[in-house]
């Protein structure tokens, strides 16, 4: 819902950001788990020492097949290489085999190939990523490439520096490394100061059956790891933030995809939710509950775990992660507002029209008109922001005000409400926004939604709270008086209900998905997109091996394929089965 | 309604038409009453503006002897074949039912979406849904309302010239004294007429209908005045002078002359609003900028993620992504002033640059400066006016008979314009198809349809016809794919073929 919407990539490119964001997690993960090696000389106990600036300025790519070196392992546990660290308890190990084998972060530069630029013989031309190059064409000129386009390289392939050392005007083709698409750096951060660091081990005392070495690197400040260059993907803010940078868009980070883009045929970015898109990444990283390192921490560290890995006992880290990010999204998505005004301002012209919520124009016109039944926010026919992370962030921020510790939240959603409503005049009152007005609603959203996440952190997320804020989601809906009547809305409550069932659920072995989601799945066929490859079929943790389920194979299915099966079900959106759905759901016991 | 006159005048017209009907709302049927101080200039057509003379009721043309003998379809009951109430069926003139239509569902939504009270009794509405203007005190001003847009709205308010209409003299009259010295719209004259329906049927600085009121639910303009005359089910009240083949051809040149001048003046009244806005100047009311309606719906009406047809192909440099301004109106016009000399032997085609200009402006960036805007749409007005004023003195002059050959020459071109060099469409989006479309239309009725000389175009026609109209349930050209556009390439390709235009002309 924010103005400024923008710049996801399409499958391959979201796949891009999705992998970055995720990818990230696994590196931070593996960071600390590594062989063990003889430590740069340590105080025991002390602060995990700086880089100098000298250091800073050399941080660069170093690509997938550094990190593969540890990460990709099939069965860690039974290798004498990390027993003395433990490592398999801390992170999975297998990181990189997931994400080889399903990730579409992999597969996302090779998304812009066309028959101009397949050089391999094992690549085919992508038809959307032709299609485009050939529109493109007539524009930029008969040399024009998008696999030669810096802003496409932006999402769909590895920047060899961080923006601050390689800032985004200076960027040539030759900035980016296109080897893995969007590769483990992306998302967890270049890394080639961390790359020792982080697996450097030294001697302790152990106990039966404890490491024998301790990593000084895993419990160091998320402030410190991102000096030496790693993302702290644990932090939801933080997450959301490196996941937003392609999937909502973010121009300072040099990438926005712009409506001339989507004209040319790049598909839309769906709304973006940091916990269903790392579902179906799929994850290569373990849940806190699944790592013995971090709960063990967590049962007798709670400070550290908190501060560290935003861990703690008794509470959720799934539904935190959920409630966090729900704010996060919004967040980036006014900063990528305020970018469009700014812009907007530049060039004495409306906002980009991909600031703007797709299907305000993009819809078929019928008789009779559902928009009209419906109404309008502020003017009609005025195109809006897209309307679906504001609708999700209230929820959260309705149910953590009425939480334990919940005080600082009791009017936040009538102010959330009151900035949207200002954001609408600011939408409305001039045919392509009005810049100034824009601007000035998107940085106070920004500001406030950081500060109502800041807020979250004494609440605690026990069972009883996810099971009330899972009823919320259901309730919003199910809810006949104000009926959802858009399909980006409907998807973020659709798998808002998938993340938190499952993090109550308790299933009796991981076979069998959940009846209750399999219900759901079904009564919403054909009219809500809860999946973003069309027909996966459930799982609950992806292994490296086979395809994901429902897929003959994750990745050899085309975006041209992808895009329609999305597209068709979202043209199909519908309110009254999607609210028959939500009525028949109940929280797992 | 398969019969001959099927595909030139239902079917040209259903497609406007009956393709906003399949949305059962209402036609896009006003009418205008009067207007504001014509200008001297006599590069002017006469008939812009409203007279500032008082109106009266249509009850003063219904006495039996004058305009309301009850006999419907013939002279002396002119009034009684538009009034709805004559007859049972409810096939009257549309604009008879003008004002009771504010009252129905759809009206009242509307007015409900866009803050409204009551619609029947809001000047925006009124404006186009009833003849307000001089209508006096507030006992007559009920009495003209309930008449919709009645006999004022088109022939001009009546208290000068209702006693003088009767006399001798009046036949000796000059249209253009009619005009300005009595305010009778002189409707035999098609360029006063068209004129005259355009401040409605387009809109003008007085009468805008603008995206906020079609997103509430109002049917779009789309202004055809040659299949208007056309639609199907409409009573006309009155008969054309002249063969058939003069008039058709002579009203869609005229029309596409008029409904792109008054494209071009609305263009002009909302920038220069605009315009006033940014300099925090006082204006009427809330004046959105740009003003969605004067774009291509299906620019941006269309659905996503159906790859071939992301975009109209277009003009070949049209920005990526950008919607077109007014596409319906612009498309055909570039034929009819290349052809005027061909309705109007001896009228040369005028040199519509200033026009050109305006298109590359209005394409060049989402938010064109609105005062510079205003000001190219001036010039592109006075050049059109100009183009207007010499199309309508030769309407006056009783010019000598379109040729036989004229029709061919204008489908011809239609149809050739319609294929790029490489045999594609030039053009996807459908305004842009179904203004050739229509004119086409025009020209195979100026043929006399399946029995004359243009019988070869009535199945490409009727071909390309199902190829535009909306599926039911829908208000716009919803799954309009690559199977219909290959239809209609192919219409085209066989039109250019056997009206013997040269290819790539």
């Amino acid at each position: 819902m924010t103005t400024g919407y923008a710049g996801r990539t399409g499958r391959a490119g979201r796949a891009a950001g999705l992998a970055a964001a995720f990818a990230g997690l696994a590196i931070g993960l593996w960071a600390a788990v590594g062989p063990p090696r003889t430590a740069h000389a340590q105080p025991p106990g002390g602060a995990y020492p700086r880089p100098t600036a000298d250091d800073k300025k050399r941080l660069s790519l170093i690509g997938a097949a550094e990190c593969k070196a540890c990460h990709s392992e099939d069965d860690p546990a039974s290798k004498e290489l990390y027993q003395q660290t433990k490592g398999f308890e801390f992170v999975r190990l297998w990181e990189n085999k997931v994400w080889s084998a399903h990730d579409l972060h992999s597969t996302a530069y090779r998304s812009l190939l066309t028959d101009r630029t397949v050089k391999n013989k094992k690549d085919a031309p992508n038809a959307t990523a032709q299609r485009m190059e050939d529109r493109l064409r007539k524009y930029k000129g008969e040399t024009y490439t998008v696999a030669g386009d810096v802003a496409c390289l932006a999402c769909h392939a590895s920047v060899r520096q961080p923006a601050d050392l390689l800032p985004p005007a200076a960027w040539k083709a030759a900035s980016f490394s296109t080897a893995d698409g969007v590769g483990c750096e992306m998302c967890h951060g270049h890394g080639s100061l961390y790359q020792n660091r982080h697996r450097d081990s030294r001697e302790v005392d152990a106990k039966d059956g404890e490491a024998s070495r301790v990593v000084d690197w895993r419990d160091a400040a998320p402030g410190t790891k991102r000096e030496w260059g790693l993302t702290d993907l644990r932090d939801p803010a933080v997450a959301a933030a490196t996941c937003a940078s392609c999937h909502i868009g973010n121009k300072d980070e040099g990438r926005f995809v712009t409506h001339d883009m989507y004209a040319a045929g790049h598909p839309p970015l769906p709304p973006m939710d940091l916990l269903a898109y790392s579902r179906e990444q799929p994850r290569h990283w373990g849940l806190p509950a699944e790592m013995p390192y971090l709960t063990k921490l967590a049962a007798s560290n709670p400070a550290k775990a908190f501060e560290v890995f935003h861990v703690r006992a008794g509470e959720s880290h799934v539904a935190r992660r959920f409630a966090e990010a729900a704010l996060a999204t919004l967040g980036a998505t006014a900063t990528l507002g305020e970018q469009l005004a700014d812009d907007a301002k530049k060039k004495n012209d409306g906002l980009d029209f991909a600031a703007f919520d797709c299907y305000s124009c993009h819809h078929d016109l019928k008789y009779p008109s559902e928009r009209q039944d419906r109404g309008y926010v502020g003017r009609p026919g005025r195109p809006l922001y897209r309307p679906a992370a504001f609708a999700l962030a209230r929820l959260v921020l309705d149910h953590a005000s009425g939480m334990d510790k919940g005080e600082g939240l009791k009017g936040a959603p009538a102010e959330l409400d009151k900035l949207e409503l200002e954001l609408a005049d600011a939408f409305t009152v001039k045919t392509y926004g009005d810049p100034d007005k824009v601007r000035a609603a998107t940085a106070k959203l920004a500001k406030w939604t950081a500060e109502a996440r800041k807020k979250l952190e004494p609440v605690r997320y026990t069972p009883a709270e996810v099971t009330k804020l899972f009823n919320k989601v259901v309730a919003a809906g199910a809810d006949p008086k104000r009926p959802v009547g858009d399909p980006e809305v409907a998807q973020l409550y659709t798998w808002a209900v998938e993340t938190l069932y499952l993090d109550l659920y308790k299933p009796v072995n991981k076979k069998e998905p959940p009846a209750e989601l399999v219900k759901l799945t079904k009564n919403l066929e054909g009219s809500v997109v809860a999946r973003l490859r069309p027909k996966t079929a459930f799982y609950y943790e992806q292994q490296a091996s086979g395809p994901l389920p429902g897929q003959t194979n994750g990745r050899d299915d085309s975006v041209d394929h992808r895009l329609k099966e999305r597209m068709d079900t979202f043209n199909s959106f519908r309110g009254a089965p999607f609210r028959k759905a939500f009525m028949e759901l109940k929280a797992p016991k | 309604m398969r019969a001959v006159p099927f595909v030139a005048a239902a079917v040209a017209a259903g497609v406007v038409i009956g393709a906003f009907n399949a949305a059962r709302s209402q036609p896009p049927d006003r009418l205008p009453g009067a207007i504001a101080p014509a200008p001297p200039l006599s590069d002017k057509p006469y008939g812009v503006g409203s007279a500032p003379f008082a109106q009266r009721p249509s009850t003063s043309c219904a006495a039996a002897a004058c305009h309301g003998g009850g006999a419907i379809g013939r002279p002396g009951s002119e009034h009684s074949t538009w009034a709805r109430e004559a007859v049972p069926s409810d096939t009257g003139d549309p604009h008879a039912k003008a004002y009771s239509v504010l009252f129905n569902p759809v009206s009242v939504r509307m007015g409900q979406l866009l803050g409204i009270k009551e619609p029947h009794n809001d000047q925006r509405c009124l404006a186009c849904h009833a003849v307000t203007e001089g209508t006096g005190a507030a006992t007559t001003r009920d009495q003209f309302l309930s008449e919709g847009v009645g006999c004022g709205g088109c022939h001009g308010p009546a208290d000068k010239w209702i006693a003088e209409h009767t006399l001798p003299s009046w036949k000796t009259r000059s249209n253009e004294s009619k005009w300005k010295e009595f305010g009778f719209v002189p409707t035999k004259n098609l360029v006063a007429r068209t004129l005259n329906c355009a401040s409605c049927h387009v809109g003008d600085g007085t009468r805008d209908m603008n995206h906020d009121m079609i997103a509430a639910g109002h049917p779009r303009l789309a202004f055809e005045p040659a299949r208007f005359h056309a639609q199907q089910g409409y009573r006309k009240h009155w008969t054309e002078k002249g063969p058939a083949r003069d008039f058709e051809v002579r009203m869609w040149v005229i029309g596409q002359a008029t409904t792109l001048r008054a494209a071009v003046n609305l263009l002009y009244e909302r920038a220069s609003r605009a315009a006033r806005v940014a300099k925090a100047e006082p204006v009427e009311r809330d004046a959105p900028w740009p003003e969605f309606s004067g774009y291509s719906c299906y620019s941006c009406h269309q659905s996503i993620g159906e790859p071939a047809l992301r975009g109209a192909t277009g003009p070949a440099r049209h920005p990526l992504g950008a919607p077109r301004w007014e596409v319906w109106s612009n498309t055909a016009a570039g034929v009819a002033a290349e052809t005027c000399g061909l309705a109007f032997p001896g009228v040369s085609s005028p040199q519509l640059t200033r026009v050109e200009e305006l298109r590359k402006l209005m394409s060049a960036n989402r938010a064109p400066d609105p005062a510079e805007v205003a000001r190219l749409a001036l010039a592109a007005r006075t050049e059109l006016d100009r183009w207007l004023a010499e199309l309508q003195a030769a309407e006056d002059r009783a010019p000598a008979p379109v040729a036989a050959t004229a029709p061919q020459r204008v489908v011809g071109l239609l149809a050739a314009g319609a294929l790029a060099p490489d045999g594609r469409l030039a053009d996807h989006d459908w305004d842009a198809l179904a203004a050739r479309y229509l004119g086409a239309a025009s020209m195979f009725a100026a043929t006399g349809g399946r029995a004359g000389t243009g019988a070869a175009w009535a199945d490409p026609l009727t071909a390309t016809h199902g190829a535009l109209r909306f599926p039911p349930g829908a208000n716009g050209p919803v799954r309009f794919g690559p199977p219909e556009l290959n239809t209609i390439r192919k219409q085209f390709e066989l039109l250019r073929n056997t009206t013997g235009t040269p290819e790539g002309k």
